[in-house]
């Protein structure tokens, strides 16, 4: 009952794009038409990917309009997979430009419809080639559904034999490549040529627009079937100098089910056994990656290895287990980046330029993608340039180390990404380099706090009664301190009256010895009356004490005289009074009762 | 804003330097600390003077605060999440 059908459809469609002409195309769009098509459906992963180079005429009378862009239209069945919309242009020096596509709608017609603009409007009569691509996930269904270990994996695509366009097409061809010369069976439409893993269809001639004709082809196709159910990327960026990026990912072998039980000894064994599992992935990081961890929840995973080229990272990693069909894993990925590839400022304004999504393995699908991007705290007015359309959900604040009032974090969603959907996002901001100081701010006064806490606590008396003895050592104690500074600063006025009277035997300077002579007497005699304060001080506190420092004072006294004695020699010696020889010996007297003198004051107040 | 008006940013400290400074910062911050802790043991409720104590702490509190960032930031936490896995 269906072949009539099939054989009619065509025939219908022959008659309906007639009909719909006029309301299909607005009364402004000037007429194009395919002339030549040459379309390429690439079935060899599990991906379909649909390339069509179209030479695009404008068919229309001298006076029609220009054509500053043109259609591309999608199959309803096949429309409600594509991940990725793509069309080029091969420029006059041989380099392919991409054209700017968007999605509209068209009146009358259901289905999703994409306005390409072309670089240069086509003048009536003239063609241009463009590189039409579309990506599919999800479209190669396995066929049968479950297979047992050793069987290998059959496939079904059902797509369209004829170019899906608004135009009608003057000649077409197709090209089918598959993944393997193993194929059960193939819609045969024109007499298509198979040769190994290629089958080509066609040419075909003078297609209307909006023709379908069902294709199908089911083959064996092993490649790895594998699908990123859904994945978190946490991008952290760090004003020290570092980015560290972190991705979460769920994988699921979205091939044919296994049927049966996992035999471990078979597939170690035969290489042919779970042909269509996977074993390994290799993800390629950006080149400057560093530190990358690879763990689950129940660890690190080392079943990996690192290779650093020139211009990326490559990290080939194995799951704990390999994984067949229905088989899911979930694992996390992080590096660190310096910040200074991808980060940009220009005074307060500041630029993130990182891709929104990373390569997790060749031909990738990710179902369902969330980006968190954490800005430092203080990120201001914020803005995100995405190079596609991303859904963002409300920013959210995050809180680690060092954090007072959160960072903000970007978040955004997006649905069915392929490779091509590596792209940079750009986050603009403001943040005045003057809150990079909160951090170590924020530990300075964190000791600060221990260490007044401390001071605090030392001073606080927590004792119930009060004891005398204690309390009487510790002010003798105190007291003895503040004579010893007192004794050690008049030595030491000493030594510095003994420089000026070297001097003053070198510059022969009466006034200047005169001069020291002064300001020793009165320090002296400042520091003496301090010294008898203290003493009568001890002396109340009942102390023994003071009578020792009574007789260091005897002692000073005498230190003094003699070191005015000195001076008066010297005086002496330079006017001439006094011969030299027994200056010399005098002075060695005074230096050595001197020196005795000192050494009993130094043993006496060892003992204090 | 133009992105080829602007240079890649890079951080205010070196991150080369980031062990020695952590070394010395903490070192001269041991070095204050320690002399605090035996300043206050040291004293008595007669002896002690506070200008002192608090200029100690004070600036034991500044090399602490500065020496213990360099150190995260030389662990590679830089001052936010991150969990590390050798």
């Amino acid at each position: 009952m269906e072949a009539p059908a099939v054989h009619l459809l065509p025939l219908l469609l022959l008659f309906v794009p007639w009909a719909l002409e006029p309301g299909s195309t607005s009364a402004e769009a000037p007429p194009l038409v395919n002339e030549e098509v040459r379309r390429t459906v690439d079935l060899s992963s599990h991906l379909a990917k649909v390339t069509a180079e179209v030479v695009l005429a404008h068919a229309g009378s001298d006076s029609s309009p220009h054509a500053a862009s043109f259609l591309v239209a999608l199959e309803p069945e096949l429309e409600a997979q594509l991940a990725h919309l793509g069309v080029q242009v091969t420029g006059v020096d041989e380099e392919t430009n991409s054209l700017e596509v968007q999605e509209t709608k068209i009146n009358g017609k259901s289905g999703r419809f994409f306005t390409v603009q072309l670089p240069v409007a086509l003048d009536p009569g003239a063609e241009v080639s463009v590189v039409v691509e579309a990506i599919y996930t999800h479209v190669i269904q396995p066929y049968p559904t479950q297979i047992t270990q050793s069987e290998k994996q059959f496939v079904v695509f059902e797509g369209n034999h004829y170019f899906y366009s608004p135009y009608p097409t003057k000649t077409q061809t197709m090209r089918v490549k598959l993944a393997s010369p193993n194929v059960e069976s193939y819609t045969k439409l024109g007499n298509p040529m198979r040769h190994n893993n290629l089958l080509d269809y066609g040419p075909f001639h003078d297609i209307p627009a909006y023709s379908q004709d069902s294709f199908k082809v089911h083959s064996e196709n092993n490649s790895p079937f594998l699908t990123v159910t859904s994945m978190t990327r946490v991008i952290e960026v760090s004003h020290w100098g570092n980015i560290a990026v972190e991705e979460n990912v769920n994988l699921k072998h979205t091939g044919a089910v296994l049927k049966g039980s996992f035999s471990r000894y078979d597939y170690d064994g035969w290489i042919d056994s779970g042909i269509s599992s996977i074993r390994s992935f290799k993800t390629i990081l950006p080149a400057s990656a560093q530190d990358v961890y690879y763990r689950d929840e129940i660890g690190t995973i080392y079943t990996r290895h690192l290779l650093i080229l020139d211009d990326s990272v490559e990290m080939e990693m194995k799951p704990r287990f390999p994984l067949f069909g229905g088989w899911k894993t979930h694992y996390i990925i992080g590096y660190n980046l310096p910040s200074y590839e991808y980060l940009y400022n220009l005074g307060d304004q500041y630029v993130l330029k990182m891709r929104l999504v990373d390569h997790v393995f060749d031909k990738q699908v990710i179902d369902s993608l969330t980006v968190k991007i954490i800005l430092p705290e203080g990120a201001r007015s914020i803005q995100v340039d995405s190079p596609y359309e991303i859904s963002r959900a409300p920013d959210e604040l995050h809180y680690t180390y060092l954090d007072t009032f959160g960072r903000p974090v970007i978040v955004a969603h997006k649905k069915n990404l392929v490779e091509e959907h590596i792209q940079d996002i750009m986050v603009h901001y403001t943040f005045s380099k003057v809150l990079m100081l909160q951090e170590p701010l924020l530990l300075v006064a964190a000791f600060s706090i221990l260490f007044f806490t401390i001071i605090i606590y030392v001073r606080l008396d927590l004792s119930i009664t009060k004891n005398p003895a204690a309390e009487a050592r510790m002010k003798v104690a105190c007291i003895t301190e503040q004579v010893l500074t007192l004794v050690s600063k008049r030595l030491g006025l000493y030594h510095h009256f003994d420089k000026t009277v070297s001097r003053y035997k070198q510059s022969r300077d009466v006034s200047s010895l005169n001069s020291g002579k002064k300001s020793l007497e009165t320090k002296h005699k400042a520091l003496t009356s301090e010294v008898a304060v203290l003493q009568s001080r001890l002396k109340t506190e009942g102390s023994n004490l003071c009578d020792k420092v009574s007789e260091m004072q005897k002692l000073d006294t005498q230190v003094k005289e003699l070191v005015l004695k000195s001076a008066v020699e010297a005086e002496w010696l330079v006017a001439g009074k006094l011969k030299k020889d027994i200056y010399i010996e005098n002075k060695k007297l005074i230096s050595g009762k001197r020196r005795e003198l000192v050494s009993k004051i130094e043993h006496i107040l060892d003992t204090l | 804003m133009e992105l080829e008006a602007m240079s890649g940013h890079t951080s205010p400290v070196n991150p080369a330097i980031f062990p020695h400074m952590t070394v010395v910062l903490l070192a001269v911050d041991m070095f204050f600390t320690s002399w605090f802790f035996v300043y206050k043991v040291t004293s008595t409720k007669y002896t002690w003077d506070i200008y002192k104590e608090l200029l100690i702490s004070l600036v034991a509190s500044l090399f602490m605060g500065f020496g213990v960032l360099c150190l995260l930031l030389w662990v590679s936490i830089y001052v936010k999440k991150q969990n590390q896995n050798l």
